[in-house]
């Protein structure tokens, strides 16, 4: 009974009221930039922008392009799409379409050494050694960090951060 | 702080249609919307409104639905569930009196009402006596309610029997979603007084709870003549429900309620010295709770599964009825994509049910108490046939149930979508109406007719008793719909549905010989007027759904009925008098006047009920709130506003007189804290 419960939404609700996945998981992302401090040896120079990147394919559709205008501690976001972890020097976030999945692992230790911060709203990512993983809980966007995976990292989580984030530690 | 541009309602449409994976150029406007500037804690509060996979299906469901917002309730007015009912096409309400009320879909209308499925939060609402729904005690605190979900037609594949003419799913709010607290009151002419706390708060990292009790005291209807009918109603009702989700791939919910009060009933008695009636009002006690809980596991984005178990008690007790219901009730159910293009759905389900009775002289059931079991599984194949336009629905319910044994009820449904923001549906199903008690075990000594009267040219009194039959068989329909779903402005809605019933072996009665029977009062005659399936019926039907958003500040949104039943009546005598308005309209307009005033009509009209001797009426509900706070809620409610008083239904149910509805007027207050 309660599957359908799921399915039946009203289809005239009231307009503005809506607001799409994509967007929040959008706007988490770019308090991920904000909230976290990545070791200065990972930029170019003092303005040089932050690597946005998104590995796989692509579900974000328009939600994304929002973050291509802003600025994060005077650093532009510039976003850009590869199909295979291969040149990041300039990539700072790394967002892992759950079409990797069967990648992940092999990906993950490509990765180990990069700071670079890794974000996927695949199942139980932070589990699997994902530094953030993005959860949709009855409707709500929420995040799980892998502590264990950020330590081993010269990434800095702010605590105002880690105080909302749900904290998950290898098996 | 949410700093959220008004949205093109088309593109939320149309996003709603397509779904999350194929992206049209029209979604773009929508990309401009902004969250960044908010805090991670308001990220996280916010809720999605649309989007994954399970919700693509949202305005392509192949059947006639319709949903009634939390918003559409609170805008109506309505301060129960019965009465927000009134604003669905293809549903009829009919207030019996103050307490009762004739609810069904798509034809059959009667106190006892039997080819709808009422649901609240997966729990069937459901009497085994009758197979109805006592609608007086089916209620929750009305602000808790997030949706009402109304199909209509068969919705038997996945719901089961007596999904007849449609299903009523009533959801309350998860309790994550009512953090904090709520107090309402108020009160009025007919609506003496009532008032409704709520509290949510959390309980740990992931886990919520709320809790509620609310209570109403309401004036009784009038008689004909003017004097009061004796239907004064009142009831407390408390309840919590807790939800802990420990991770995204499992959610825990145990909910429970618990209600008592009483439900005023005039009878009038039958008997069988002069002067052959006898008029009594009863204070129906009327009580009951449940439990229950439901857990949620996702394997995998593209399968999860469902477990939910629930006991339900229900009484009621007066000098006519005198009953007690306990369900036992357990239903699994698993959903997983197949193939790539199928999706499938199927459960398992098993019923125990319960009830006892104390028989009297008038009204009696054989045995009085009785136990029933009812196994059920079901299976649908979710097909795309064509990637965004085509789709095939195809499942059946199997049921096994103590009265007619097995049940086969399959149905079949087609979806095409030829563009984005229209579509088609037909459906071919059968469905079932399995007995109730009352069908093959009843007793009841309906009424006397008195000697020299019509029908009873004898010096004795004859009494027409209507006798159960267990030879009784399930009542069974073929439906065929078609529907059709379209947005031919951005902001406009339109969704037409059109259906053609078949009923096969429905309820008669069949009148036997007369033969005498001696009581200490003297000796009577007795006609036993026997159950059986001797009729048919047809019905076409027609119903449109008009949604038009003027302007921000404005919407209207009207439903249009059409039901003509051409009933073939075989059996000699009709069981019980089921009568739906050929005609019905409802119109209802939202205006906001600035930011904190609201001001709101809704105007109905019924068709006349021939049968029943009821005439077609208009009229009106008016409401007018002012928000002085975000916090704070005050509106002034005018009920039934064009006449002063007038009739909706009448059930011959130990009764022999209509009540009358009245203009009503109510105050009520809101407060969030």
């Amino acid at each position: 009974m309660t599957f359908l419960g799921i399915l039946l939404l009203p289809a005239g609700s009231i307009p503005g009221e809506e607001i799409r996945e994509e967007q929040i998981k959008a706007a988490f992302l770019y308090n991920f930039a904000k909230f976290i401090e990545w070791p200065t040896d990972s930029f170019k120079s003092e303005s040089s922008p932050l690597g946005l990147y998104i590995l796989g394919t692509d579900h974000w559709g328009p939600y994304i392009d929002v973050l291509k205008e802003k600025n994060v501690k005077g650093r532009k976001i510039v976003l850009r799409r590869i199909s295979r972890p291969e040149n990041l020097e300039e990539c700072h976030i790394l967002f892992i379409s759950a079409s990797e999945r069967n990648n992940l692992r092999s990906h993950l230790a490509l990765l180990k050494n990069h700071n670079i911060l890794t974000v996927s709203d695949m199942e139980r990512f932070a589990h699997q050694g994902g530094m953030i993983g993005l959860i949709n809980i009855e409707g709500k966007i929420n995040f799980e960090v892998n502590i264990e995976t950020v330590y081993s990292s010269r990434l800095k989580f702010s605590a105002q951060l880690l105080k909302v984030a749900r904290i998950i530690r290898n098996g | 702080m949410i700093k959220r541009k008004k949205m093109d309602w088309r593109s939320v449409l149309i996003g709603l249609i397509i779904g999350s994976f194929s992206w049209g150029p029209a979604l773009a406007g929508e990309a401009s919307k902004d969250l960044t500037d908010l805090s991670l804690e308001a990220l996280m509060n916010l809720s999605v409104t649309s989007v994954s996979k399970k919700e693509e299906k949202v305005s392509q469901a192949p059947s006639a639905v319709f949903v009634i917002t939390q918003e559409d309730i609170r805008r109506s007015g309505a301060t129960n569930v019965p009465e927000a009912l009134r604003m669905v096409p293809g549903v009829e309400v009919a207030r019996i009196d103050a307490n009762k009320w004739a609810i069904s879909a798509r034809g059959f209308n009667s106190r006892f009402a039997n080819k709808l499925l009422v649901l609240m939060d997966g729990r069937t609402l459901y009497a085994n006596l009758f197979s109805g729904v006592f609608w007086d005690v089916q209620d929750t605190l009305i602000e808790d309610i997030e949706r009402i979900e109304v199909i209509r037609g068969p919705g038997a594949t996945l719901w089961g029997a007596n999904a007849v003419n449609g299903v009523i799913n009533i959801i309350t709010k998860k309790a994550r979603d009512v953090q904090g607290g709520l107090a309402v009151a108020g009160g009025g002419t007919e609506e003496k007084g009532f008032g409704g706390l709520r509290y949510g708060t959390k309980t740990g990292e992931s886990s919520f709870i709320k809790a509620y009790a609310k209570f109403f005291d309401r004036a009784g209807s009038v008689q004909p003549s003017g004097e009061k009918a004796g239907d004064e109603w009142d009831l407390f009702r408390t309840g919590f429900r807790f939800d802990h989700h420990p991770s995204t791939l499992n959610n825990f919910t145990l909910q429970g309620d618990y209600y008592q009060g009483h439900t005023g009933t005039p009878y009038a008695f039958p008997l069988l010295t002069p002067p052959y009636v006898a008029f009594q009002n009863e204070k129906t006690e009327v009580s009951g709770g449940n439990i229950l809980g439901r857990w949620k596991h996702v394997y995998s984005e593209a399968s999860e599964c469902n477990l939910q178990f629930y006991y339900d008690r229900t009484q009621r007790k007066d000098i006519l009825i005198f009953e007690e219901q306990d369900v036992f009730d357990f239903d699994f159910q698993h959903r997983f994509r197949w193939l790539k293009r199928q999706e499938i759905v199927w459960g398992l389900g098993y019923r125990l049910l319960k009830d006892r009775l104390r028989n009297n002289d008038l009204l009696a059931l054989y045995p009085s108490e009785r136990t029933d079991q009812l196994f059920s599984a079901f299976i649908q194949d979710d097909i795309v046939l064509i990637k965004d336009q085509w789709r095939w629905v195809i499942g059946s319910k199997f049921e096994h149930n103590d009265y007619t044994g097995f049940e086969f009820q399959p149905s079949t449904r087609l979806i095409y979508n030829p563009t984005p923001t229209q579509t088609l549906w037909s459906a071919i199903s059968r469905s079932v109406r399995t007995p109730s008690r009352v069908d093959q075990q009843l007793s009841a000594h309906y009424y006397t007719i008195i000697p020299g009267e019509s029908g009873n040219d004898s010096p004795f009194p004859l009494m027409i008793r209507v006798v159960g039959n267990p030879e009784f068989q399930s009542e069974e329909v073929i439906s065929y719909e078609l529907g059709y779903r379209l947005q031919p402005l951005s902001n406009l809605n339109v969704d037409l549905t059109g259906y053609y019933n078949q009923y096969d072996r429905l309820r008669s009665a069949s009148p036997g010989p007369v033969t005498m029977e001696t009581r200490p009062s003297g000796p009577y005659l007795v006609s036993n007027q026997t159950v059986d399936n001797e009729d048919s019926a047809e019905i076409l039907g027609l119903e449109l759904a008009l949604d038009w958003k003027i302007a921000d500040w404005w919407q209207i949104k009207t439903a249009y009925t059409l039901c003509e039943t051409r009933y073939h009546q075989h059996g000699a005598v009709a069981g019980e008098v089921f009568e739906s308005p050929a005609y019905q309209v409802s119109l209802r307009s939202s205006f906001n006047l600035g930011k904190t005033i609201e001001l709101d009509g809704w105007f109905r009209y019924v068709g006349e009920l021939k049968n029943l001797g009821i005439a077609a009426y208009s009229d009106l509900d008016l409401r007018l709130a002012w928000h002085p706070m975000k916090t704070l809620e005050l509106a002034l409610v005018g009920q039934n506003l064009l006449k002063a008083r007038r009739a909706e239904f009448y059930s011959p149910f130990f009764n022999y007189q209509t009540f009358e509805v009245e203009r009503g007027f109510y105050a009520k207050v809101s407060w969030k804290f």
